[in-house]
């Protein structure tokens, strides 16, 4: 076992989060929420001088504004717990077959970096969630997580598949698919330019 | 998830994290028009050290106490240490900073006490931010949403190196 896999083991929880226009954040249990509309203009107002001016820009770190800072104030209700995780495997796969009870996946190691299909799996719809059931459709994506998690002081496995709400493809991906395909193309019949100009020369 | 006029923010606190990309590339393939000024993809991580020797070890790597003497040790006894530590990794141009991607922006990593009720807990957060203002010109959704979905994977490995690191400062070198 390496220094980080060990490491690892005592990792807590591991969270990501994607923020657009603003900065701060809120963290803790669902809570009421009262607005000072007062202090929520004040910083409207401050944050139209900044987009209008060109001085240092704020930035999307969380800690960069605080929340008693922007008229809002919360009311924990109660204390959520937050479960700590520890991720051991990770695969992306993608649905073939779905049957009564199973439903068969080709399956990428996300974990070993891998970048290609190179497993099977047959899979238990009951570990699907009922909002998940109805997305489960041959050619669906999903993720598949192997892991520790603690809840109340006590260690236990746990196993989850979500299927992925992908986004519709961005024009990047849609040139990389493109360009991939062409390359598929010329490696499996030659390039089409360099096959007019041999025709020709014939 | 939180949304005001002013910020849209979804934290996935559970594995799988691409649920975080998912949804925001997502909405913002719908909301195109947005205006935008900036977009950070963060990770947290509240981290175990194993002993307070090890969590002490992290923070006299980071902010060697030889440099603090007396005022973080004094006869032989620790009186202070590290609150917080930011290290940003950005080029100033012409008064702006631009990442090494060669976007406006910059990279953040954070490394805090953590306060969430880890035994010998450190808090590392990477913030990994992209300035979309241009000429105090705000940008938009669909320009956001492209960004994300193009960046997501390689900022995420990147926190998790990050933070691996971090987490190896904790790790007795005997």
């Amino acid at each position: 076992m390496t220094l980080t896999e060990q490491h690892h083991r005592q990792l807590d929880t591991r969270y990501s989060e994607t923020f657009a226009t603003g900065s701060g954040g809120i963290e803790g249990a669902p809570a009421r929420t009262r607005f000072n509309a007062e202090v929520l203009n004040a910083r409207q107002k401050r944050m139209k001088a900044f987009v209008d001016s060109t001085h240092d820009p704020e930035g999307t770190s969380l800690e960069s504004e605080s929340l008693d800072n922007i008229g809002i104030v919360q009311y924990p209700d109660s204390y959520l717990e937050t479960p700590r995780e520890i991720k051991l495997q990770e695969w992306e796969g993608q649905v073939q077959e779905v049957g009564s009870r199973y439903f068969s996946a080709r399956l990428v190691d996300l974990t070993a970096g891998e970048r290609e299909e190179a497993e099977e799996v047959d899979l238990p719809l009951d570990d699907l969630t009922e909002s998940d059931r109805i997305l489960l459709v041959p050619g669906a994506t999903f993720r598949w997580i192997i892991g520790y998690r603690y809840i109340r002081g006590e260690k236990e496995r746990f196993a989850r598949i979500v299927i992925r709400r992908l986004p519709v493809w961005t024009e990047q991906e849609i040139r990389t698919a493109d360009r991939e395909a062409a390359d598929l193309y010329n490696a499996l019949f030659g390039d089409p330019h360099n096959r007019a100009a041999t025709a020709n020369r014939d | 998830m939180q949304v005001d006029r002013e910020k849209f923010l979804v934290t996935a606190i559970q594995e799988p994290l691409i649920r975080v990309h998912d949804f925001f590339v997502k909405c913002f393939q719908a909301l195109p028009e947005t205006p935008i000024r900036a977009v950070g993809i963060n990770r947290d991580v509240h981290f175990d050290a194993g002993s307070r020797q090890a969590l002490d070890r992290v923070g006299d790597i980071l902010a060697p106490k030889e440099v603090w003497q007396d005022f973080a040790m004094r006869d032989g006894k620790r009186i202070g240490g590290l609150r917080s530590l930011t290290m940003e990794q950005a080029i100033t141009k012409q008064g702006q900073r631009e990442r090494l991607d060669g976007l406006p922006g910059w990279i953040q990593v954070k490394v805090d006490p953590s306060a969430g009720g880890v035994p010998n807990g450190a808090y590392v957060q990477v913030n990994d931010h992209y300035e979309l203002t241009k000429m105090g010109k705000l940008s938009d959704g669909r320009s956001a949403a492209d960004l994300v979905a193009q960046k997501w994977d390689a900022s995420i490995d990147r926190s998790e190196e990050y933070v691996d690191r971090i987490m190896e400062l904790a790790s007795d070198p005997n």
